[in-house]
């Protein structure tokens, strides 16, 4: 009976006023060619500034770039599909590290997002009708009229192009095509149950809703948030069933039958979306499947082994941090999204996107009611959210507030379209030469975004976290230990093993869980990637005894910190944990090179640097012989040909506990011995290392010239960072 | 066409209720903080950075013998570069907000956070005023998304101190 109705609905003449006013334009070859256009477009720009590996961007990037590859569960809310779908990726593509081909993975559904953004708009968009007196006149001239309406045609296709790519290269959406995370992936999910909403909107056959509610199931596995969307798309899908046109007179002219007709069919896409969900969620089946892998403290506390188990690591994770603002503060929240959203689309599109949600009200009512219920909750949850990178929650509002520009930038042109016919009413007011001038300016548009955000997104250069691991597994002496953040925030060091086995001799104690004891790392020599003494705070901290609290903790190689990653990156040291001081203090020095620079709080004597050639990636040893004159901040950066390398405290940090236990005067010399990792981005050549002195802010003098470096470039990037591992996959 | 009828005026009006909550927000914020101070915008306004020593130009202090034990180093900051730089927009017991060159960053304060002037000199969290420019070093913690907790922050400017400076 159902599927009767469902075909009496399907079959509607087409020339039906109601069944007009309603249809979506549909896709053609034609739009899937220019989606996958817009999809190359995107893909290609974020591939060329994808991250090579690893990344701090997101500080659960390193979790979820190994997760997958190794089939365990992911931090809070577990991300199944997520998971599933970054093992085929780590699988099936033959280059680059897992890590990079995860990242990849963000790169290619994020642009699929877009491409299907544009096919959205374009459905969504009203097609433009000729009213009585244009058909005749086409009539008339009818080449001039196809040349017209081919001339409206590529203008509003230039208009969903235009805020697909301006949704493409926004600043927040863009940062996350390029690393291992889940907001890209979400966007596709999104744009894809939207898709198929509209799939089944225009056919009315269940398949399409089933197919929908599937794929809104399936997109909890890459953001939970989504299940906010349910009431909007519910209101949606209830509207639409109501708004059906009247079945055709030969079947029917009752209006009682087609009340029924129509709760049937209600009953039965209730029933198919029903099913639908039901199989989009069964994949939390994978949390207790896989909770025995879970690593992490937290996590740990709301282990996903019972019905209140998953509901904790799910719906209920991290309840002090949602609705976390008094109401007070409110206004406050709501403007730093208003900025966001001028972030992304400048103070224009704001304009432009409140002008299209009055143009969509008008022209599509429960669309309206669709998107725009979406983009309320996504709002209002998210405002109201304590989180350190609070932006990239807004990424589906901006997804949303592109379609609404797109109707503020037709209706404009539908605006100056009727103001032109009202004025010169003679006249053929959307000639094509016109409509394509103005579709080529519009497209224009989309470089501004690209241009604005190419420096802060560029990401291909972040070799960091790579280079620095792949020295810490060359200098770490057999059987080391390595102490690392627990759970989540360790998975920068666990990479390597887990997908590698690299130095399976070095025991990391947190991998298996967060509480290792005293006992694990009895007999090995120490070493630490973290504050193991101070500073060690969190779920992911070590337990109180691991270590005692008087040891020392001595940099041996620091990491590169390039400055433009300021605010998301920790700092890449290694450090070896020792009951004795450190040798500071020397008596006589005798440095290869011989400077005797005043930087005021101190004098540089002199330096050695070993050795002078190095391979790009590899490290070199230094250590900088130091006289102290005063007990002044004195704040130090290396740099190789200007480019900054690190930064660190004369000392340190240590000189207020040496002088105290082992006494350090005035006049007298210390040295400062460390390995530095030469980034593999540094290209091959002679280089000069220079030593400045820097504020906090980055604020730098010239620097001091300490000695000329020759870089090599003999191994590849990716065979140098594996160059340990086993097994390469 | 009847459904229209009844869904165009309830979502103009939830239009306008969204115009006139956003022009509210913008306007209370605009009243506490102006339209250039405070918040508004994400992106930190650093201001120009301060003067930097030069190597080799400042005279060598000859050590003397009177006060030549390290007694009184400055603590030392965490190594490496700090977590983040923002200016202050709002500040209240257990956390810190501050204009950041990435956005809005929310900071955890703990009982174990210090807090110190760019001179080493130590200072309390009442010192803080709202758009002090800041400095932090801190330890990520994975909690609801992720938080970073603060070990040291650093004032490195105060907009009020400023004002105070000779021209």
């Amino acid at each position: 009976m159902v599927t009767n109705m469902t075909s009496n609905f399907t079959d509607q003449p087409s020339n039906h006023h109601d069944h007009q006013a309603l249809s979506l334009t549909s896709i053609n070859i034609n739009e899937l060619l220019i989606a996958s256009g817009v999809f190359l477009a995107a893909l290609v720009v974020y591939a060329i500034t994808l991250t090579p590996s690893l990344s701090y961007l997101s500080p659960d990037g390193s979790e979820l770039a190994t997760v997958p590859h190794v089939l365990g569960l992911a931090h809070s809310p577990g991300y199944p599909l997520y998971t599933w779908m970054g093992f085929l990726f780590s699988h099936l593509l033959p280059f680059g590290d897992v890590a990079h081909r995860i990242n990849l993975m963000s790169a290619v559904l994020g642009a699929m997002g877009v491409g299907i953004l544009y096919l959205i708009t374009r459905q969504l968009l009203p097609t433009r009708k000729a009213n009585p007196q244009q058909k005749e006149r086409e009539c008339q001239e009818n080449r001039k009229s196809k040349f017209t309406r081919n001339g409206s045609l590529w203008l509003d296709r230039s208009i969903a192009v235009l805020c697909a790519l301006l949704f493409a290269f926004s600043k927040d959406f863009w940062s996350q095509t390029g690393i291992a995370e889940v907001y890209a992936p979400n966007i596709a999910l999104i744009a894809l149950t939207l898709l198929a909403l509209f799939l089944w909107e225009r056919t009315h056959h269940l398949g399409a809703f089933f197919l929908f509610a599937l794929l809104f199931g399936l997109s909890m596995g890459t953001h939970i948030s989504n299940l906010g969307f349910a009431p909007a798309l519910a209101l949606f899908t209830l509207l639409t069933i109501i708004a059906f046109p009247k079945p055709p007179s030969n079947i029917s002219r009752s209006t009682s039958t087609n009340l029924t007709s129509k709760t049937l069919y209600l009953v039965g896409s209730t029933i198919a979306g029903a099913l639908g969900f039901l199989l989009g969620i069964a994949q939390f089946v994978w949390l207790p499947l896989k909770a025995s892998t879970l690593n992490d403290r937290l996590m740990l506390r709301s282990a996903p082994t019972s019905w209140e188990g998953i509901y904790n690591y799910t719906l209920g994770a991290f309840p002090n941090f949602k609705f976390a603002f008094p109401l007070t503060a409110l206004p406050d929240r709501l403007v730093v999204y208003i900025n966001l959203l001028r972030e992304q689309f400048g103070i224009p599109g704001i304009i432009l996107g409140i002008i299209g949600l009055f143009v969509l009200l008008f022209r599509r009512p429960r669309h309206y009611f669709l998107l725009v219920g979406m983009y309320l909750v996504n709002i209002w949850f998210f405002i109201q959210y304590r989180a350190f990178d609070i932006e990239v929650f807004f990424i589906p509002a901006h997804f949303l507030w592109a379609i609404f520009i797109a109707f503020g930038i037709w209706g404009c042109f539908e605006g100056i379209r009727a103001l032109k016919k009202k004025l010169i009413p003679n006249r053929n007011v959307s000639g094509s030469f016109t409509c394509v001038l103005f579709s080529v300016g519009l497209l224009s548009f989309s470089l501004i975004p690209l241009n604005l955000n190419w420096k802060s997104n560029d990401l291909s250069l972040d070799t960091a976290i790579n280079d620095f691991y792949t020295n810490v597994w060359e200098l770490l002496p057999a059987n080391a230990a390595l102490l690392t953040p627990g759970g989540v925030f360790g998975y920068d060091a666990f990479y390597w093993q887990l997908v590698y086995d690299i130095r399976p001799d070095v025991l990391l104690p947190t991998l298996p869980g967060p509480n290792p004891s005293p006992k694990d790392i009895t007999g090995r020599k120490l070493y630490a990637t973290t504050q193991a003494i101070q500073g060690n705070l969190g779920p992911g901290a070590l337990p109180q005894n691991l270590v005692q609290p008087d040891w020392w903790q001595i940099p041996v190689l620091i990491g590169e910190q390039p400055g433009a990653q300021t605010g998301r990156r920790q700092p890449l040291f290694l450090y070896y944990l020792s009951t004795s001081p450190p040798e500071l203090k020397i008596t006589n020095p005798q440095p290869q090179i011989r400077l005797n620079a005043d930087f005021g709080a101190a004098k540089l004597l002199g330096i050695d640097i070993t050795p002078t050639e190095v391979e790009s990636g590899g490290m070199i040893g230094l250590v900088l012989y130091w006289q102290l004159q005063a007990p002044q901040r004195l704040r130090l950066e290396t740099s190789l040909s200007g480019q900054s390398l690190e930064q660190h405290e004369l000392g340190f940090g240590l000189l207020n506990r040496y002088a105290q236990e082992v006494g350090l005067k005035m006049g007298e010399v210390i040295a400062e011995r460390y390995y530095l990792v030469i980034p593999s981005t540094i290209p091959p050549g002679e280089h000069v290392l220079t030593l400045g002195v820097v504020g906090l802010e980055g604020e730098s003098d010239q620097g001091l010239e300490l000695g000329s470096l020759q870089v090599l470039n003999e191994a590849g990037t990716f065979e140098h960072w594996l160059k340990l591992a086993p097994l390469t996959r | 066409m009847t459904l229209n009828r009844v869904l165009i005026p309830i979502g103009l009006l939830v239009l306008i209720c969204m115009l006139v909550i956003g022009a509210f927000a913008i306007g209370v914020y605009v009243g506490e903080r102006g339209w250039t101070q405070g918040g508004g915008q994400a992106q930190a306004d650093v201001g120009p950075p301060a003067q930097v020593q030069q190597p080799n130009i400042k005279p060598v202090l000859p050590p003397s013998g009177a006060g030549n034990q390290i007694q009184d180093l400055l603590p030392g900051l965490p190594p490496g570069r700090p977590q983040v730089i923002g200016r202050i927009l709002q500040i209240s017991p257990n956390v810190l907000e501050l204009a950041t060159s990435d956005g809005l960053r929310l900071v955890q304060l703990t009982s174990d956070t210090s807090y110190q002037e760019a001179d080493g000199s130590s200072i309390t969290l009442q010192d803080l005023k709202k758009r002090d420019q800041v400095a932090v070093f801190g330890t990520f913690v994975f909690g609801d998304s992720t938080q970073l907790q603060a070990d040291v922050i650093v004032r490195l400017r105060s907009p009020e101190n400023e004002q105070l400076l000779p021209p």
